[in-house]
């Protein structure tokens, strides 16, 4: 159980780390972005593999993984690294409380059974398929068993945990701590994205407990297997957005380019974090576009079925009609509202709100928030749109959509708050 | 700015640690055991019922599930026995009155009773 996805790990790091050795990242953050880089490259890697016809064994992902990583070192970076801004460190109150926090984290992981309906019936049971057919059995979406488990969502998930786990069969166990691994990748980058804007360890080292006290990490009931895996890619692509040189932009392109491989929600959320790219980094944005884009488009090899879409015929009419004529206009945005301000998240979304007028009077990193506005009225015109009662599904989705963007809505605060505005090319490090 | 570091994490520690107490008593929210959130939204007592089968099994164990859905799609029922029963090995997933079931225990989910039967010989 633990074996598998210990080798894989390590073959992720192997990969990914001659890629990021020369940069400014502390250790923990180097060691994240490495293994979430690796495992991306690594999993597309397989995935092709698979589509050619070869069965996912051990042999061919530590294969594939080892030539990757002779790959990446021929590749590595090999001039000397910028110097890096001081940051205060953490102290050890703000270790304990992450620490605490990370640790009932994985207590409750533990101790709870597998999440929700969404969470092993959608991407579970396409894992397990993959690992029983050995990645040849796509053909098998077409099924009417698949019919309920969304057989049209992105696949890059179950081939990501297929891979992990060396093409064996996963259980229970195997996708919590595929879970926990996520969660730790999560919370070092927001530890590090924080620490960036508000120029000390110590500050991200709460930002990481606060998110780790949130829905995305404590509930267990609503929120799904992808979300935690979408907020950490997209989290660590605004971190490596900051990153100078070559590599760093192909390795950003690659996380931005895996968000459509991860959820539907992340095709949006990649376009915005493209455009969020092009405005902090001007030109030297193309090769992370280049890249992001291809990868993106890759996804599109795989044979999935149509599906049955939320968007059927007219949505437009639909939303048209919702938005004009029925009572939906009120209740709708009221229940959001409610929604955002139950007390799970703490205050985050008011303070979200509050930070993303401060950052307009205090001219930082507005272009952030607007990633985020801008993906949950993305939601919020979907809500709208689809067949389903706008209600029932604002209280079936909303907590676990958001969850995923919280994350981000926090690094985005905190860079509301930072000392010195991002410019073009920095604060870079 | 030290303050409001400090009173956050005396915040988040002491949550972190009251949530911990609560999942320890039994008391969380989604604790094992605890009627589940999402079952009673969208399988309303079906999913209980699953639940409460799954007690009486060993985590493990293979067992068939034989069901009398009331205008249930069967494929829908499959794929609730294996995402409830997941600590199983669900071999057959078949609907009453259906050729009898391969060895193995039986988790009868007929109507409102839940049986768990032991191996045909």
């Amino acid at each position: 159980m633990i074996f598998p996805l210990l080798a894989a790990g390590a073959l992720a790091v192997a990969i990914g780390h001659p890629l990021f050795q020369r940069t400014t990242l502390s250790m923990p953050a180097r060691i994240a972005a490495s293994w979430t880089t690796g495992t991306i490259l690594l999993t597309l890697t397989v995935t092709a593999a698979a589509l050619s016809r070869l069965r996912i064994t051990p042999l061919l992902v530590v294969a594939a993984g080892a030539l990757l990583a002779v790959g990446a070192y021929l590749f590595r970076d090999r001039d000397v690294p910028p110097s890096a801004p001081a940051l205060a460190s953490s102290t050890v109150a703000s270790i304990a409380t992450v620490g605490v926090c990370f640790l009932i984290d994985i207590w409750k992981t533990v101790k709870t059974p597998l999440w929700s309906w969404d969470h092993f019936a959608i991407w579970g049971m396409k894992a397990r398929h993959l690992a029983v057919t050995d990645g040849q059995g796509l053909a098998a979406l077409h099924l009417p068993a698949f019919q309920p488990s969304h057989p049209e969502y992105p696949l890059g998930l179950p081939f990501l945990i297929a891979t992990l786990n060396l093409g064996q069969l996963p259980d229970a166990a195997t996708f919590k701590l595929i879970h926990l691994i996520f969660a730790a990748v999560l919370v070092v980058v927001v530890r590090e994205a924080v620490a960036q804007r508000l120029g000390s360890y110590a500050a991200g080292d709460l930002g990481a407990a606060a998110i780790l006290v949130m829905p995305l990490l404590w509930d267990t009931e609503q929120v799904g297997l992808a979300e935690v895996p979408l907020a950490a890619f997209a989290v660590t692509a605004v971190l490596l957005l900051k990153l100078v040189g070559m590599r760093a932009a192909i390795c950003t392109g690659l996380v931005v380019g895996f968000l459509p491989w991860t959820k539907q929600e992340g095709i949006p959320l990649a376009a915005l974090l493209l455009l969020y790219a092009i405005w902090l980094r001007r030109r030297s944005a193309l090769p992370i576009g280049v890249v992001a884009v291809v990868v993106a488009l890759s996804s599109r090899f795989l044979p999935l079925p149509e599906g049955t879409s939320f968007l059927v015929a007219n949505w437009w009419d639909r939303a048209y009609y919702r938005i004009v004529y029925t009572r939906y206009t009120r209740v709708l945005p009221l229940t959001l509202a409610g929604h955002l301000l139950r007390w799970e998240w703490f205050g985050l979304w008011g303070a979200f709100f509050a930070a993303f007028v401060a950052a307009i009077g205090r001219r930082r990193d507005v272009a952030l928030f607007l990633v985020v506005l801008a993906q949950i009225l993305l939601y919020v015109l979907i809500y709208y749109s689809t067949f389903l009662d706008p209600i029932e599904h604002v209280r079936s989705s909303f907590v676990r959509i958001m969850g995923a963007l919280a994350p981000l809505a926090l690094v985005a605060i905190a860079g509301a708050f930072a000392p010195r505005a991002e410019t073009a090319e920095g604060p870079l490090r | 700015v030290s303050i409001v570091a400090r009173v956050l994490a005396i915040l988040l520690l002491s949550l972190s640690v009251w949530r911990g107490w609560l999942l320890t008593t039994g008391r969380e929210r989604d604790a094992p055991g605890e009627k589940k959130w999402w079952p009673s939204v969208y399988h309303g007592d079906v999913g209980a019922k699953f639940l409460r089968a799954r007690s009486e099994l060993v985590p493990g164990e293979s067992v068939n599930v034989v069901i009398s859905p009331p205008g249930l799609d069967p494929n829908w029922w499959r794929t609730m026995a294996r995402y409830y029963l997941i600590e199983q090995n669900v071999e057959e997933v078949m609907d009453l009155g259906a050729a009898p079931p391969p060895p193995g225990r039986t988790v009868f989910l007929i109507d409102d009773s839940v049986r768990v039967e032991p191996p045909r010989r």
